[in-house]
């Protein structure tokens, strides 16, 4: 509880501890992850290090915000109604 | 699939593949042309060319399979190998140079990035846009299929034609370079 209040404490105020070792390793398989691509025993492991690592727990939180912002912040560009009748209209005259 | 495995489909089959299987994509092919393109007339017209080379070869694709993948596939070839040469606007950067860069050993060490994940949920779409839209098209490509679109990496595999192993690595540089023009503008829009 300590232990994690001081991790906590030291993130929040912007005093990062020294990088995760695997950095660039860790960033990869977190990516998989994220994208559902890991598999049981990469997910086992990468949970075990989300527990004590505070600069994965910062690339997984960062990752996962960027997806999330990427699928809902976008904005969708709808296909105009009449280029979907044209199109139906070009397969008729073309059968 | 080879000639003789290819079904024999009757005016009427075809037409309802087409409309059954095809058309609810046609969203989601529109804004993946006008991501790619950046421009709406264009986006029309490689959306159009899609569906109408989509029903042409209508017997290679195998129904109940995932046509929005094959769909985006036709999709992507008909913007590289039609569209992108005859663009008044084409690429202005050598992909093979770029990947040749990305790929080299360092380049995993000197990207990093001090993003933090409040400034990307303060952001709004458009800032997004704009980093996203900075990228080369082929980084770009990966994000949109995989974020946006929500394709495995086994379908993006097959939409790019390239190894599995191509799609993790090419999209792990994508999302390093996106972090590194998020960041830029945020510093210039002033986050914090």
């Amino acid at each position: 509880m300590g232990l994690h209040f001081t991790k906590w404490f030291q993130w929040s105020r912007g005093k990062h501890e020294k990088p995760c070792p695997d950095r660039e390793d860790c960033l990869k398989a977190l990516q998989l992850y994220i994208d559902g691509e890991a598999d049981m025993e990469l997910e086992g492991k990468l949970k075990l290090k989300l527990e004590k690592c505070m600069c994965c727990i910062e690339n997984y939180n960062l990752d996962r915000s960027i997806k999330e912002a990427i699928k809902t912040k976008l904005e969708t560009k709808c296909c105009p109604e009449e280029l979907a009748n044209s199109i139906r209209i070009k397969i008729k005259e073309s059968v | 699939m080879s000639e003789q495995e290819k079904p024999i489909l009757s005016k009427v089959e075809k037409q309802r593949i087409f409309e059954n299987e095809f058309m609810p994509h046609i969203n989601s092919m529109y804004n993946f042309a006008y991501r790619l393109t950046f421009d709406e007339d264009d986006a029309k017209d490689l959306v159009q060319d899609t569906y109408l080379k989509a029903f042409r070869f209508i017997t290679s694709f195998q129904a109940g399979t995932n046509a929005k993948a094959w769909l985006f596939r036709i999709l992507k070839n008909s913007f590289i190998n039609d569209f992108r040469k005859k663009s008044k606007q084409p690429s202005k950067v050598d992909y093979q140079e770029v990947e040749n860069f990305y790929n080299s050993d360092d380049v995993d060490e000197a990207i990093t990035t001090d993003l933090r994940v409040e400034t990307v949920q303060d952001m709004i779409g458009d800032e997004v846009a704009i980093a996203l839209n900075a990228l080369d098209v082929d980084f770009r490509t990966v994000i949109i299929l995989c974020d946006l679109e929500g394709f495995t990496y086994e379908e993006m595999a097959k939409i790019l034609d390239i190894p599995i192993g191509t799609v993790r690595s090419r999209l792990h540089r994508a999302r390093n370079l996106l972090k590194e023009k998020l960041k830029s503008y945020a510093k210039t829009m002033g986050y914090k």
